[in-house]
């Protein structure tokens, strides 16, 4: 016994200690706050009264963190509010392209445009749908608003799109008011040109034109633009006649090709007759 | 008759004493809860009851301190809104640590030279070793990031905080 309260009373500091750690650990296992509920409420009462006490004593690191937080927050609602921006805008272009999908009589494929390419005023677009796809050659292309160009070059995957606003397209046009045909014509600028078109006729700003039957490459009633600007030219028997197009082609990102190729064989007849007539252009 | 009237002196003062060191843990509990974040660096705050178990342990020797820590330590749960025990424990530990520097009659000594911050360094970085061993349980942080990054600046924090109360007892002494 003596031995035991000797030991006790050398090591007194060390059992306490294991003791304390011993109760410790045990309120700890415990995790129960449920039976001081109460007092947490007195305390936090009370601590909320302490810092509402000093809440005046200006905090510069918590204030620079909350500025920083803030303006990090601004950013990111920034880039939503353009994202959710932009996300409205294609909503609506697809929409009206899913709309217009429907209305349309000719099989119609969707396509993306992945790339423009300008090559000395002749301007291009390449298309994500190739062969696989059913795209060919000679095939139109169109957006919702209007003509933009015509199948050139295929792959598998992908298409070359000739725009009109091209100087070696020449589109057989006619005014959807008065039925007049011309051809369609770019020589640079935004505009397009209608030829052919005499002094005599009927042409009124924001006339419709559209692909006439006459052309032998495009489908006809595809719209291509509105009359923008009507010029007499003194010297010439024909008018001067501006066509501001239906597309974009400063935003061109989603496309349709039309499943319409031309007649083959009043191509090929086309074709023979020019030839024959050059050939007796030479003759003479 | 003499020795006994001079001994229970001692103890009264002794408890004097306690009860003062009690108010101030209290009031630094409070304090540490409430407005030590003004002074906040990286969400990293100076552990003021450490600095003072450390004091009390240097002059009042091992055992009284002991039962103080874990005092302390309990009160600064209920103040806090941590786990209940937590600080019970850590407190208790840095207060035995502490205790292990004690020396009788040699307090002032231990107290007025800078080996009063390094003797609180040391403590502070026991503390933390254990705190955030139960800090991280319920989660996957790297203990050993947790620890090179809040525990070694929040007891290097403590450390700078514990030079206030050496300079007072410089000045005191003087």
């Amino acid at each position: 016994m003596e031995k035991l309260i000797n030991f006790i009373t050398q090591f007194k500091e060390l059992i306490i200690f294991l003791a304390l750690v011993i109760i410790s650990l045990s309120l700890i296992s415990m995790d129960d706050v449920s039976r001081i509920g109460g007092f947490r409420t007195v305390v936090i009462g009370t601590v909320g009264w302490f810092q509402r006490l000093f809440a005046w004593i200006p905090n510069p690191g918590a204030l620079e963190a909350e500025n920083r937080a803030i303006r990090e927050l601004n950013i990111q609602l920034s880039e939503e509010v353009m994202r959710m921006r932009e996300a409205l805008l294609e909503n609506q272009r697809l929409r009206s392209l899913l709309l217009f999908k429907e209305k349309y009589p000719n099989e119609l494929i969707i396509a993306e445009v992945i790339g423009k390419s300008t090559v000395q005023l002749r301007n291009y677009i390449t298309i994500d749908k190739g062969k696989e796809a059913d795209v060919d050659f000679g095939m139109s292309v169109r957006t919702d608003a209007g003509l933009i160009g015509v199948v050139i070059g295929l792959t598998d995957n992908y298409s070359l799109v000739e725009l009109i606003l091209n100087r070696n397209v020449k589109v057989a046009c006619k005014f959807q008011r008065t039925g007049y045909n011309g051809i369609v014509v770019w020589e640079g600028g935004e505009n397009l040109l209608v030829k052919n078109i005499p002094e005599s006729f009927d042409v009124a700003i924001d006339d419709i034109i559209e692909t006439s039957d006459f052309s032998n490459r495009f489908p006809n009633n595809i719209p291509i633009g509105k009359v923008a600007k009507v010029e007499t030219d003194p010297g010439s028997l024909f008018k001067r006649i501006e066509v501001k197009p239906f597309a974009n082609f400063n935003t061109l990102d989603q496309v349709f090709v039309v499943k319409y190729i031309p007649d083959k064989e009043r191509i090929q007849l086309i074709k023979e007759s020019e030839e024959r007539l050059k050939n007796r252009q030479t003759v003479r | 008759m003499k020795v006994l009237y001079g001994t229970e002196r001692r103890r009264q003062k002794v408890t004097v004493r306690f009860l003062y060191y009690t108010i101030t843990a209290l009031l630094i509990s409070i304090l540490q809860v409430s407005v030590l974040e003004f002074i906040a660096v990286s969400s990293i705050t100076p552990d003021l009851l450490i600095i003072l178990i450390v004091w009390i342990a240097l002059i009042e020797g091992r055992l009284g301190i002991l039962f103080a820590g874990f005092a302390y330590g309990l009160i600064f749960d209920l103040l806090s809104n941590d786990l209940i025990g937590m600080n019970a424990l850590t407190k208790t530990i840095v207060a035995f640590a502490a205790g292990l520097f004690y020396k009788e009659g040699k307090s002032d000594m231990l107290i007025s030279t800078f080996r009063f911050p390094l003797i609180v360094f040391l403590c502070s970085l026991i503390h933390n070793l254990i705190y955030f061993l139960f800090y991280i349980q319920p989660s996957d942080i790297s203990y050993l990031n947790m620890m090179a990054i809040n525990g070694l600046a929040s007891s290097l924090y403590t450390s700078v905080f514990a030079i206030f109360p050496m300079f007072m007892r410089v000045f005191r002494n003087r």
